[in-house]
């Protein structure tokens, strides 16, 4: 077991000291930068909920789209090497192409496609969210009464509420502060 | 025109260059560092003020990454990878004849003519032990071993602790710049 370990290790390395593809370096930052970058963003508790919802997507999203470009860009732009008969000088053309469809894709396709999908995706779904959520914020306060019956099931607000966000409403509400109306 | 660009793609400097994974990165953040506060400042949907603050910061982000990179992660994890790797595989000669990454990256780097004569100088050291050849530097192991620490230190360093490290770098100088959405009252 320890020595298939060990030679797997052992052609792992070979390979990559015999041939560093570009695109194996921008996809592991991708990939890892997809994963923690979201995570991070979820993690801050200064931001609201919706805030980091949009951003940790977006962050996603990204990376996303990154990663199948870099593998892409890469592999076309090394195709161009196929043009040249010296197999040695192919072999070298091959790498630098790749790395020049990695730089590529890096500095202008991925910016590119992520400004026409990525806004619009995060768009669309977040709109469609705050439209589901909206009327259902206005009709319906969310009662949570710990170990006491509810209190209210509907709440047909004022029109001036409707300014300011739904507030949970519970027994320690009346309890803890009393009512001042009514 | 076309020979001139053939020369360029085959130019064995660029490739042995380009092999290297602290090229790739760097030359990726130097051109992220100029293109994208270019594609901001580009942007004809944003107000001046807001895209100049937003690719000053991308700009100080992308050079923060880049300083934090070339200065910590790499020379520690390339080191740290070489070493472990001649650990795991003591049998392999190649660690025996560079003791430092700095020896094989250079011994990588060179012709085939000067890559025996570096042979022949490494055999008058030898004092016990079989002589070293071309076919018993296993040269590529050792290189990848630089290659793979090289990429563990750019996942860790870019993707985790550059922007943890940026944020307390980068925010004293976007205050004294001064946001935007400060500079314009709320109502």
């Amino acid at each position: 077991m320890a020595i298939n370990y060990k030679k797997g290790i052992k052609t792992f390395l070979e390979h990559l000291g015999s041939n560093n593809n570009p695109a194996y370096i921008v996809v592991a930052i991708a990939t890892a930068k997809g994963i923690f970058r979201p995570l991070f963003t979820m993690m801050d508790k200064k931001e609201s909920s919706e805030t980091k919802k949009y951003t940790a997507l977006r962050e996603g999203l990204t990376e996303v789209i990154a990663i199948p470009t870099y593998i892409l860009c890469g592999t076309i732009a090394g195709k161009g090497a196929e043009l040249i008969k010296d197999a040695e000088k192919a072999k070298m053309a091959k790498h630098n192409l790749r790395f020049v469809g990695v730089c590529t894709a890096a500095l202008v396709v991925i910016p590119g496609l992520c400004s026409l999908v990525v806004k619009p995706f995060t768009d669309k779904i977040f709109n469609k969210n705050s439209e589901k959520r909206q009327p259902s914020q206005l009709q319906h306060f969310d009662v949570i009464s710990g170990s006491n019956p509810p209190v209210f099931q509907k709440f047909s607000a004022p029109t001036a509420i409707h300014n300011y966000p739904a507030r949970r409403i519970s027994m320690s509400t009346f309890t803890n502060s009393g009512m001042k109306v009514g | 025109m076309l020979a001139g660009i053939q020369n360029i793609i085959t130019n064995p400097t660029i490739y042995n260059m380009t092999q290297s994974t602290v090229t790739q990165v760097t030359t990726e953040t130097c051109l992220k560092a100029v293109g994208r506060p270019a594609f901001i400042l580009a942007d004809k949907q944003i107000d001046s003020q807001t895209k100049r603050f937003s690719a000053i910061k991308e700009f100080l982000y992308q050079l923060t990454c880049l300083g934090i990179y070339l200065s910590v992660i790499i020379p520690v994890c390339r080191k740290g990878a070489y070493k472990l790797a001649k650990k795991m595989y003591p049998e392999e000669r190649v660690f025996e004849a560079f003791k430092q990454t700095k020896d094989l990256s250079s011994f990588y780097k060179m012709n085939e003519t000067e890559k025996a004569a570096k042979i022949a100088e490494l055999n008058k050291n030898i004092t016990s032990g079989d002589t070293f050849t071309k076919e018993n530097l296993n040269v590529n192991i050792a290189k990848g071993a630089i290659e793979a620490g090289a990429m563990f230190g750019s996942v860790a360093g870019l993707a985790i602790l550059a922007p943890v490290i940026s944020h307390p770098l980068i925010h004293p100088i976007m205050n004294a710049i001064k946001s935007p959405k400060k500079v314009t009252p709320e109502k």
